[in-house]
């Protein structure tokens, strides 16, 4: 990876780094944050016929491993959509993800969202395999309230993610122009990751008021 | 039916030297067949294939058919005038329209009938995806003597394993609607089939039926791509009558606007009426979209509520069972008056119509012949549009079109160069219809004329992915669609794929649409996800003629209530303005300057009249470009630095150019610019002061590195996204049905994008991509077409014209513009002060 800056913001009081990895990182608590990682849902589409070339897994896995070797976290919480759905988490994903749990270095939770409830019973199962701590539906680490959708809790400072938040960089002419993931805080201090998966359809969000949105472009993170 | 009986008393004098059963068929109905007809017949009978390009409704089926089908009736009475049943089938007619099967069904069978030979001895069925289940399990034993199909339908026959020994024994293949089939992926489908039945049945000739093209010849290589194509055309005098519905002198007229409703009264006042007010004759009133299709069926609906009974509407979202009955009722003389877009186009050809409008810009020329062509079809009579211009652009249109038409001009349709989507999506087929030897594939497809070139490697690469997904899916077996059996053949093994895929034959890929129904289930039709996402709970708005009211959505169904009273909301369907043509638009310049010098004569171009008013104003406050002149208009005005360029080229092309032409500017100043463009120009504006006088020469517009600069200065990448779901889905990547499931189509939808990413970071390589990007450049912004535009103004002189306010050409581009962001009331407002000002000025 090449430099990458990071953008510095405070939620509540709480200093938070919204990384370019599409991450965020908790200094205070050596915390790294990351929302919709999504695994499993190439394996789902290809179960559906769909031909999903290969790679967007590992490429995954690299990203969090930069993240991870760039800023040395103590513990990692995956703001749910960890898992895509059940046909798509087959045992060559789950034993990946075992392997990056056990060389990652750092504690490794998660909170629940919706695609990961839809392993049922399973979730439980699973993340007792993988060694990942389950937190439920909402945790509170260092004063932050960490949840699936930030929408769905009262409490705040609060960090999720869900939404998949992008923005659209307008063009004069063709379809729409282009997405790009971005961040997105309200001023109540509800901050919602963008998806950390490349593989998610971005949700297009206009600046509105009371809210700030900070585009993730490339190696850097800017606040608009 | 009543059963025949063999003709024992033989009215029909028979020979074995083949005395012609088909002309004295025509003789008993007190027909005279036409030389085109006769010159076809006898090529039939000497062997040969080719094309039949004759005016519509002039006789083509029977051209077609009378070949193939005198042998069959010599092939069913014998030698000894015994009639017998035939065995197999002989002639396939496929035709693009599933609607009209029946009918060219009954047209076929007419002769037959009357011979007695029709049923016990020769048959002619239908298979389109209509078809019913008896009737398809009847032909999985034995298929007719005469089949009607859809290039779908076909393709699927090819999927079936004995489809070799079942489609040996096919003398003749008539294709119909061939100009429509031509320059699209069906058409591509339908090359490929005939190359294979031309395998399984070496004789097989090809007759392709066509009406006006620019390029027949091409049109005939690409029906019959190893012969030597005879291209018949029919002498038939078939005047066109093109008028218009002209504003009275003093009236003021719109310069800009497409709906055209201020000319309203004029139409009501132009469609004949009886001694109660009704109308007299059927008229069919060709719109250009479906939104001003609803708002022209609703304006002519509050203007005569009396003709309720007789006044219909027809557009491609509305229910296919409406459409029927709109159909039927223009056939039966029920219905009188239809307001129709291009889904009336084709396919009545048995229901002639006496009375053909078109509101708006004709377009082409050959669609406002094929519309013209809708009335009275009777060979040789004189058959007259009425058109009735929106805007004072469209009068020149008007006389435009005429005068094409006087000299024979018309676009040309180009055929597709090999997709490989369609390609891919045959290997399957073929896999699964016999399987394939990939050598001897590879040759068959090279006799198709799309893939003529095809280079052994592109070929590969499309064996590769139907085999094991190409390099970066090889470790999934779920792709391995095709495998090679131990004696080399590729088959399809695997029965769920072999569903999957014969439920997905076919290259028209659907919209994102979503039904609309009444809460009490009926179906109204289909609208686009897009318009319903902008609707709120209670709107009211027009659809299928009626006022309905929204209540919501769920799995993909829009629910409406009727309601009561006036809304002019109509959804505005997606997908892109149709452009006018390019023979369409060097005729506009051409006439334009022929407005300008006064070289007209107003009795017979008074469309050239009324278009001089504009003219007029426009040389008052600018200059009129000459044929071999662009104009260039500058102005400053409080939103910022404008530049009016106007090449006359259509839409699509002045998207492209424009785009290119702000890349060029700001690499040599930078700025951000916005764009409009429309059928004449397009307009670049800067919010902060540009120097355009400064910067405009000949460079901005040169050929030098146009392929380059065309990537860079679209989105590519975010229109190939759209392009890109139909070549996933014809190819296979995606599937849009799934056996026991109705997949929902707004995943699907979502999918093909994302994947289109996914691709491009993870197997940027992948030629299906490719393909994708190369369409959107060439049918997106008809890349050819924009070089060749580019060329043309490298050779003419570039007039730059400050302007102190907007022009007659340049007033239109404005409104294109701030149409997106202002209402429609504050633009008519704006508009209208505008106008008056150049009015007073004058």
């Amino acid at each position: 990876m090449k430099t990458v800056a990071d953008c510095e913001i405070k939620i509540g009081g709480v200093a938070v780094a919204l990384c370019a990895e599409r991450a965020a990182f908790v200094p205070a608590e050596g915390l790294l944050l990351a929302a919709d990682l999504h695994l499993g849902k190439s394996q789902t589409f290809r179960a559906g016929g769909a031909m999903i070339p290969r790679g967007v897994t590992d490429e995954q896995f690299r990203r969090l491993d930069s993240a991870i070797g760039r800023l040395r976290p103590s513990r990692v919480v995956f703001l749910g959509d960890l898992f895509h759905a059940p046909i798509g988490v087959t045992e060559d994903i789950a034993s990946r993800l075992g392997n990056w749990v056990e060389r990652c270095g750092a504690r490794v939770a998660l909170v629940h969202g919706n695609h990961d409830r839809r392993l049922g019973k399973g979730l439980a199962t699973r993340l007792g395999e993988l060694g990942i701590e389950d937190l439920g539906a909402e945790a509170t680490v260092g004063g932050l309230t960490l949840v699936h959708d930030v929408c769905d809790t009262a409490s705040r400072p609060a960090v999720g993610g869900h939404h998949h938040p992008a923005i659209r960089i307008e063009r004069d002419m063709g379809e729409g122009g282009t997405k790009i993931p971005a961040f997105h805080l309200r001023d109540d201090g509800g901050l919602t990751l963008p998806a950390f998966s490349r593989f998610t359809g971005g949700v297009a969000m206009r600046r509105r008021a009371g809210e700030r949105l900070f585009a993730v472009a490339e190696e850097r993170v800017i606040p608009l | 039916m009543a059963r025949a009986t063999a003709p024992t008393d033989h009215s029909v004098p028979l020979t074995a030297d083949g005395s012609n059963a088909v002309e004295t068929w025509f003789a008993s109905r007190g027909w005279e067949p036409w030389p085109f007809q006769r010159e076809t017949w006898s090529a039939y009978r000497a062997g040969r294939s080719g094309l039949v390009h004759v005016p519509t409704g002039a006789g083509k089926t029977y051209a077609a058919y009378g070949g193939p089908l005198r042998d069959l009736i010599e092939e069913a009475f014998g030698r000894d005038c015994e009639p017998r049943e035939v065995k197999g089938l002989r002639i396939v007619f496929i035709t693009p329209l599933r609607a009209v099967t029946r009918d060219i069904e009954l047209a076929l069978k007419a002769p037959l009938e009357e011979l007695g030979l029709l049923g016990p001895f020769v048959t002619v069925e239908s298979r389109t995806g209509d078809t019913t289940q008896a009737v398809r399990a009847r032909q999985k034993k034995r298929l007719p003597n005469v089949l009607i199909t859809t290039p779908e339908s076909l393709t699927l026959r090819l999927t079936e394993a004995d489809a070799a020994k079942r489609l040996a024994s096919v003398r003749c293949a008539i294709v119909d609607e061939w100009h429509e089939l031509l320059s699209s992926k069906r058409g591509t489908q339908v090359e490929l089939a005939l190359a294979r039945l031309r395998r399984f049945a070496s004789e097989m000739r090809t007759w392709a039926l066509s009406a006006t093209l620019g390029n027949l010849e091409a049109a005939a290589d690409a029906a019959v791509p190893d012969g030597d194509p005879l291209v018949v055309r029919a002498d038939i005098p078939r005047p066109v009558v093109i008028e218009s519905v002209l504003p009275d002198a003093e009236s003021p007229f719109p310069w800009a606007g497409h709906m055209g409703l201020t000319q309203l009264t004029r139409v009501v006042d132009r469609i004949e009426k009886d001694a109660e007010g009704m109308p007299a004759r059927s008229t069919l009133i060709f719109v250009n979209t479906r939104s001003q299709c609803e708002r022209w069926h609703s304006a002519l609906h509050v203007a005569r509520p009396d003709w309720e009974r007789v006044l219909a509407i027809h557009h491609g979202s509305l229910d296919r069972e409406d459409r029927e009955r709109v159909e039927a009722g223009l056939k039966s003389g029920a219905i009188k008056v239809v307001v129709a877009t291009s889904s009336l186009d084709l396919g009545v050809d048995f229901a002639p119509v006496e009375t053909v409008m078109q509101i708006g810009s004709p377009k082409g020329i050959a669609r406002l012949m094929q519309r013209a062509g809708r009335a009275s079809h009777r060979p040789g009579a004189a058959c007259t549009i009425v058109c009735v211009p929106t805007n004072a652009m469209e009068f020149l249109e008007v006389a435009a079109v005429r005068r094409a038409v006087a000299v024979g001009r018309t676009e040309p349709r180009l055929p597709e160069e090999r997709p490989l989507d369609v390609l891919v999506q045959h290997m399957v087929t073929i896999a699964l219809g016999g399987g394939f030897e990939p050598d001897a594939l590879f040759d068959e497809v090279r006799r198709a004329r799309a893939y003529r070139d095809l280079p052994r490697e592109e070929f590969d690469w499309a064996l590769a992915l139907v085999t094991h997904g190409g390099e970066t899916l090889r470790a999934y077996s779920e792709y391995h669609r095709v495998q090679e059996d131990d004696e080399g053949v590729h088959r399809v093994e695997n029965r769920r794929i072999a569903s999957i895929h014969r439920m997905n034959i076919g290259a028209i890929t659907a919209d994102a649409v979503m039904d609309i129904r009444f809460r009490n289930g009926k179906k109204l039709g289909y609208i686009e996800e897009s318009f319903i996402d902008k609707l709120k709970s209670g709107q009211k708005f027009v659809f299928a003629g009626r006022v309905v009211r929204y209540e919501f959505t769920h799995d993909l169904t829009a629910y409406v209530t009727p309601a009561t009273g006036r809304v002019t909301f109509t959804p505005v369907w997606g997908g892109t303005r149709l452009p006018i043509s390019e023979s369409l638009s060097e005729a506009v310049r051409a006439a334009l300057e022929s407005v300008d010098n006064g070289e007209f004569d107003p009795e017979l171009e008074p469309e050239l009249a009324v278009a001089g008013r504009l003219v007029k104003i426009q040389r008052r406050f600018s200059v009129v470009p000459r044929a071999d002149q662009t104009l260039v208009e500058l102005c400053r005005t409080r939103e910022g630095s404008h530049m009016f360029v106007y090449p006359f080229e259509g839409q699509l092309v002045h998207g492209g150019l424009a785009a290119l032409v702000a890349l060029r500017l700001t690499r040599r100043r930078s700025a951000s610019f916005s764009i409009a463009a429309n059928d004449y120009g397009f307009e670049l504006l800067s919010p902060d002061p540009y120097p355009f006088d400064e910067l405009i020469g000949a460079e901005l517009f040169s050929t030098d590195n146009l392929g380059e600069d065309a990537r860079e200065s679209v989105n590519l990448s975010a229109m190939a996204r759209s392009q890109f779901r139909e070549v996933a889905r014809v190819s296979g990547l995606v599937i849009q049905n799934q056996p026991g499931m109705k997949q929902r189509q707004r995943h699907m939808q979502a999918r093909a994008g994302l994947i289109y990413d996914v691709f491009e970071e993870f197997d940027p390589e992948n030629k299906l991509l490719h393909q994708a990007k190369r369409e959107v450049l060439e049918k997106q912004f008809e890349r050819s077409r924009l070089g060749r535009t580019l060329s043309r103004i490298a050779g003419n002189e570039i007039l730059v014209q400050p302007i102190e306010r907007m022009t007659p050409l340049s007033l239109p581009l404005f409104i294109e513009r701030v149409g997106a962001r202002l209402t429609t009331e504050s633009i008519a407002e704006r508009v209208e002060k505008m106008r008056a000002a150049w009015e007073k000025a004058m």
